[in-house]
């Protein structure tokens, strides 16, 4: 079953998955690769195994993380969006997505993505601009995330 | 309402447009221009500062550049982790954003104000290892350039640092010239108002000038010429009356009445071309200060030889005793030609003579009840030989323009049909 990741639906389970992750940042969290480099952009379609809260960025809110499996390839991503309170919508497994972001690193049979773009259920989901800064920190349009156009 | 409509032949009308051509020509464009001049100028001071300030900015950030790298450099000769040789130097304030790469230019280590953001891409470093990038966060200054450690090590420094002060010092330049432009152009708009206005009031006071003297210098030819003319009448119309005289006493009993008529028609038609003299007299004025009062009962006993009932048709109102600097016998005809009108009209109902003092000046209204004047014929009412009466010659209103204007006065009629007729005149005061 899909996380909610509504904000008013999440507000208890942030509030404790904030404080169980508060001094549980990944191992690779701090990582020198874990950025958006605008060399390594990639396009992924697929589908949404699960949705997550974790942490990922010191002293700043949960990311909604996306567990997708590839179509066709199988391949698994792990897919950082970005803040839940900036997503701000319900997405649940099952669900098809197309990611554009930029590939951070490869663990095991996972790869690490940092979205720029997500496109489901036919709206686009702006959270970074081209060169990877973040639409929440960017004035307006950081009160919710950005929509455009129509998907798939 | 109508004032004074006839004027004679003016200058051409194209001539205060070719005077409003040439003041475009001598102001405008050149208050144009030098706006252009100032917003060109403007525009270019406004290139060069920001040149000035992007090397002025590249060479100040590529030193802050070298010293971060120094620091790096000593922290990592000292076996420190790249994570926190960078710690040190954190990205906070100005600086966005850090990042050491090694010789191979792969990120070792990273900090950013924003998550995830650090836009370093192969395809943007230039040779210089300095560009600015445009972000919503505002310019960012990029440093991209190596640095070695004692042990030989070679690494690179990535850095972000905020323009966001420099962009606001260029945006309040920009916001200043801005204002100062606007007040230019404000400045420059009011003083070319004042300008065509000046310039439209001496073309029309020249124009008015111009077509006054044209109007006397016509109005003297036709007077030299129509005297010539009345005095060539004159003289065989005497001869003519002094012939009707004698054949009047002469003549068989049954043929008297149609010698009487000849006689009388003789007589008309001298007192029509006397009346034309009169007009075309050059108006000599001799002011006096008098009572209203007086001039309006000389006129009522002019008139009761012709309208016997005219003290009982004609009401006085306002102040008699109002003073009035004219001549006297020029304003007397003045008002007998009004009331003379007035009584002619066909009104059964009271006229209304009335006096007021208005500032410096008299106020004098004669107010009818009588049919009123079509408005087509309204504007033309003071042209000379224009007449509204059956029998009219056109004479009465013409000489009362001319006798008001010469008084340094104005006339004016206000009519409506069915419901009367009112001539106001303005003149001074005594």
């Amino acid at each position: 079953m899909g996380l909610l990741v509504r904000k008013e639906k999440m507000k208890g389970q942030l509030s404790a998955a904030a404080l169980l992750l508060l001094f549980a940042l990944p191992a690779w969290a701090g990582q020198a690769e874990h950025f958006y480099n605008v060399d390594a952009e990639v396009r992924i379609e697929g589908t949404v195994r699960e949705v997550s809260l974790e942490l990922r960025y010191k002293d700043r809110a949960p990311f909604v993380v996306l567990a997708l499996e590839e179509t066709g390839t199988g391949q698994k991503f792990q897919i950082e969006v970005g803040p839940s309170w900036f997503f701000g919508e319900d997405l649940h497994a099952g669900e098809k997505a197309a990611i554009i972001g930029s590939l951070v690193r490869t663990d095991g049979d996972t790869k690490y993505v940092i979205a720029r773009e997500v496109r489901f259920r036919g709206e686009t989901l702006v959270a970074r601009d081209r060169r990877g800064f973040p639409e929440w920190r960017g004035g307006g349009s950081a009160q919710r995330g950005r929509r455009r156009g129509k998907g798939f | 309402m109508a004032g004074r409509r006839f004027r004679p032949a003016g200058p051409a009308e194209g001539q205060g447009l070719l005077r409003r051509k040439d003041l475009l020509l001598f102001f405008l464009l050149p208050f144009l221009g030098a706006v252009i001049l100032i917003l060109l100028m403007s525009a270019l001071n406004r290139a060069y500062v920001r040149g000035s300030m992007d090397a002025l900015v590249t060479e100040q950030l590529g030193a802050a550049a070298g010293i971060l790298k120094a620091g790096v450099g000593r922290s990592l000769e000292e076996g420190t982790p790249p994570s926190r040789a960078l710690d040190i130097y954190s990205a906070e304030g100005e600086i966005y954003y850090m990042a050491l790469l090694d010789a191979d230019r792969k990120v070792l280590a990273w900090t950013s104000l924003f998550e995830g953001y650090l836009p370093l891409s192969a395809q943007d470093v230039p040779a210089g290892g300095a560009w600015v990038i445009d972000s919503p966060a505002g310019r960012i200054f990029n440093h991209f350039g190596p640095f070695s450690t004692r042990d030989g090590r070679t690494y690179y420094l990535y850095l972000g640092y905020s323009l966001k002060a420099f962009e606001e010092m260029s945006s309040r330049s920009r916001r200043n010239a801005l204002l100062v432009f606007a007040i230019i152009a404000a400045a420059g708009l009011v003083v070319f108002r004042g300008l065509s206005i000046l310039q439209s009031g001496y073309v029309n006071k020249a124009r008015e000038a111009e077509e006054s003297q044209a109007e006397k210098e016509r109005f003297q030819e036709i007077s030299g010429f129509t005297s010539g003319v009345a005095h060539e009448i004159k003289n065989p119309l005497n001869s003519l009356s002094l012939l009707f005289g004698l054949l009047e006493k002469r003549v068989a009993p049954d043929l008297r009445e149609d010698v009487a008529l000849g006689k009388n028609e003789v007589r008309r038609i001298s007192l029509i071309v006397d009346r034309f003299s009169d007009v075309l007299k050059p108006l000599l004025v001799r002011p006096e200060t008098f009572p209203v009062g007086e001039a309006v009962e000389s006129v009522l006993a002019s008139l009761a030889s012709e309208f016997p009932d005219v003290r009982d048709r004609i009401r006085f109102e306002g102040d008699g005793r109002t003073a009035i600097r004219a001549d006297r016998e020029l304003i007397s005809m003045v008002l007998a030609n009004l009331l003379r009108n007035a009584l002619e009209a066909g009104t059964t109902g009271e006229i209304v003579v009335r006096a007021d003092r208005d500032r410096k000046r008299v106020r004098l209204s004669v107010r009818d009840t009588g049919p009123g004047i079509p408005p087509e014929r309204l504007g033309r009412i003071f042209e000379p030989f224009f007449s509204t009466k059956a029998g009219g010659m056109g004479i009465g209103l013409y000489l009362a323009l001319r006798i008001v204007e010469a008084h340094g006065g104005k006339i004016e009629v206000r009519s409506r049909e069915g419901e009367g007729t009112e001539f106001i005149i303005r003149v001074p005061g005594g």
